[in-house]
């Protein structure tokens, strides 16, 4: 992984493109970054505030229950985002693989990257919101930075484990959308914590993502400072699946030329 | 160190039924196995030279592109060792190295980038490789939209303006028109002076013995034969006659249909071969003899500019030759096939030979103004047409004379003749005009 520093200019060139595609050429051109997670929590604040009245229990970040799915999603967002965009990514550059010397592991980096850049969109919108809504903008803050690389790392190390998988097995997209569907629901997004405590302890304990969802909130919502040890465990996760990720992706790209 | 320098190389490729197959042998750290092998290159050396061009010559199959992939260093060889020294520019396949949802600009920072440019770099190459291109404004569409002329320009133009210390070339020009191929041509002659390191794979022998420096000759993964590019393209034409003389004999006899010229009246035989650098064909017919001499019959020892030349090819025929041309071909110093001709092209088709039979052939030439060098002349006689005939016999490089220099320069190979005519208008004699040669 080396290499990925030499790379940059190569890494700078896809996330460029990759985010150009998205919103070059619409009309609303960057600002749907905005537009878009703006309608979203519109939507949850009629369907959940208005339309079920949806309460939350005592304990937790906020009372307000849009801000909290909100901030739930957006972590969710950038990993799902990046898992399954990167699962069968390396298709599309089977040219540049087979017949150049082509530093494959950059394709899942960039794709996780441009994410992170509509990401810090959407975090900004949250941030804003939260700020004149409910009156939260707190020292805590400074602690988000460390949860959103935190959750990158995690993010890549699973994409490159799900992109050298999948040009072995072309299944494997197909099974990471289950995956990804059930880890949803295993994560305290719409689910208050509260719920899974003392009967599904293992949700809180083993998912990395529970962890990164309680820090976007509590930083972003709570203003309260991450505890030490859930910073300690979520860092633990996420250079171990990053490091496992790295290994794997250097090992399967050894036949990636004699398959695709 | 050199550029490039393969050791006794070999390269199999693995064939899987499934690509999991692949996995699990990855996953046993390849002690299972789960493939059928197919070895492109056994044990090859060759080395090249800076500032050289090597060129990789043989049929298809027989390993020359794996050769250029390995020293792309693509993959690793499965035995032996590829050292490269220098950075690689490479244009293999068609289309190879970019992503065909990309347009033509991001393609090109793309490739920059992949050969370990800046973006700053390549931004200040932008325009150069734009305008050598010239692909107009397919520069922002898609690259699944470009033809494949307009997506070797597209390459060539990346491949040549990254500064590579070493260029590999596979083919990939033989698909651009006319006017591209020159300014190719010339490309890779500045590169040349460069210092540039070129290896390059092409069927079209004339670009082998004109650029190259030194010659490969792969045959089904192994070397036949290596060095200038003249000796091993001679041999390498003289293997493929034989091929093909013996696919001919297996079937698929050629015909013209044109009626043979009534008599010939045989001009004085010649029976000498000065020089024989190499002979193929069949010789079902022999060339027995060959001389240059002015119209007078007298022998010329030099070539002049603008003088009459009569080339006199004398052949022999072993068995019958149902429809003999006999011909020749001129070549330069560089060995450049220059100019040639033959009975048929001339309109002047021969009678049917039998076993015995002498023809000898006088052919009427005017030397325009040469680059005075040394010049060769290949007597030919083959049977059958201007397109499918079988060779009998090929005398490469029969004749050397020098051509002496004629009265002025010469720019490029060849002085056309040439009249002027200009007009002058004196300025400060306002409305008369005068007229001088």
């Amino acid at each position: 992984m080396r290499g990925l520093s030499r790379d940059r200019s190569l890494v700078y060139q896809l996330v460029r493109r990759d985010f150009e595609q998205r919103y070059v050429g619409s009309i609303g051109g960057w600002l749907w970054g905005v537009i878009h997670p703006l309608v979203l929590l519109a939507v949850y604040t009629f369907v959940f505030s208005y339309a079920f009245g949806q309460k939350l229990p005592k304990g937790e970040a906020t009372d307000n229950y849009p801000l909290f799915l909100f901030a739930g999603m957006l972590p969710w967002l950038l990993f799902s985002e990046t898992l399954t965009r990167s699962a069968p990514a390396l298709v599309d550059y089977a040219n540049l693989i087979k017949k150049s010397v082509f530093p494959s592991e950059v394709v899942p980096l960039s794709i996780l990257l441009s994410s992170v850049v509509s990401h810090l969109i959407s975090a900004l919108v949250l941030i804003a919101a939260a700020a004149f809504w409910i009156r939260a903008f707190h020292a805590a803050l400074l602690f988000l930075p460390l949860f959103v690389f935190l959750l990158s790392l995690l993010s890549l190390g699973l994409a490159w484990i799900a992109a050298g998988l999948h040009v072995y097995l072309r299944d494997t997209s197909q099974v990471l959308t289950v995956i990804l569907t059930a880890w949803f629901w295993l994560t305290p997004i719409f689910i208050p914590e509260s719920f899974f405590r003392g009967k599904m302890d293992f949700v809180l304990t083993w998912n990395p993502i529970a962890f990164v969802v309680r820090g976007y909130r509590d930083t972003i919502l709570g203003g309260r400072l991450p505890a030490a040890g859930d910073v300690l465990a979520l860092a633990l996760f996420s250079a171990g699946l990053f490091l496992a990720g790295a290994l794997f992706f250097r090992f399967a790209k050894r036949g990636f030329a004699d398959v695709m | 160190m050199p550029p490039v320098a393969f050791h006794s190389v070999s390269k199999s490729y693995p064939i899987y039924r499934s690509p999991v197959d692949r996995l699990k042998e990855l996953a046993s750290f390849n002690r299972a196995r789960f493939h059928g092998k197919h070895w492109a290159l056994r044990g090859v050396s060759f080395e090249a030279k800076r500032g050289g061009t090597l060129c990789l010559i043989g049929e298809n199959g027989s390993g020359k592109s794996t050769s250029l992939q390995l020293a792309a260093r693509i993959f690793e060889p499965t035995g032996g060792s590829v050292e490269v020294n220098g950075r690689v520019s490479a244009l293999l396949e068609l289309g190879a190295g970019f992503n065909p949802e990309f347009s033509g600009r991001d393609n090109v920072f793309l490739s920059g980038a992949i050969l370990g440019l800046s973006t700053a770099e390549i931004k200040r190459r932008f325009r150069r490789i734009e305008q050598f291109a010239e692909i107009g404004d397919f520069m922002n569409r898609p690259v699944k939209t470009y033809s494949s002329g307009m997506l070797v320009r597209l390459a060539f133009s990346v491949a040549i303006n990254v500064d590579p210390d070493i260029l590999l070339v596979d083919e990939a020009l033989s698909v651009g028109d006319y006017y591209f191929r020159q300014r190719c041509l010339r490309k890779v002659h500045e590169l040349r002076r460069k210092q540039v390191t070129i290896l390059f794979v092409s069927h079209a022998m004339g670009d082998v013995q004109a650029l190259g420096t030194h010659a490969v000759w792969l045959e089904q993964g192994r070397v036949v034969e290596q060095g200038s590019p003249q000796k091993v393209v001679r041999s390498y034409l003289h293997r493929m006659t034989e091929k093909d003389a013996a696919y001919l004999r297996r079937g698929g006899a050629p015909a013209d249909g044109e009626t043979p010229a009534e008599t010939v009246t045989a001009p004085e035989v010649v029976e000498t071969i000065p020089n024989v650098d190499n002979r193929r064909g069949n010789r079902r017919a022999e060339v027995i003899g060959v001389a240059a001499l002015d119209p007078a019959g007298n022998a010329l020892p030099l070539l002049e500019p603008c003088r009459p030349l009569l080339l006199r090819i004398s052949v022999r025929a072993n068995e019958r030759i149902e429809t003999p041309n006999v011909g020749f071909m001129m070549r330069n110093h560089l060995g450049l096939d220059f100019a040639g001709s033959n009975t048929r092209r001339e309109g002047h088709p021969l009678p049917p030979m039998n076993p015995g039979d002498v023809y000898t052939i006088d052919f009427h030439l005017e030397l325009p103004e040469l680059y005075p060098g040394e010049f060769s002349f290949s007597p030919a006689i083959a049977d059958g047409g201007l397109r499918e005939y079988e060779m009998c016999d090929w005398v490469d490089n029969a004749l050397v004379m020098h051509m002496a220099a004629g009265g002025g320069e010469i720019y490029g190979y060849i002085h056309l003749p040439c009249q002027v005519r200009a007009n002058a208008r004196i300025a400060d004699r306002a409305g008369e005009t005068s007229a001088a040669t």
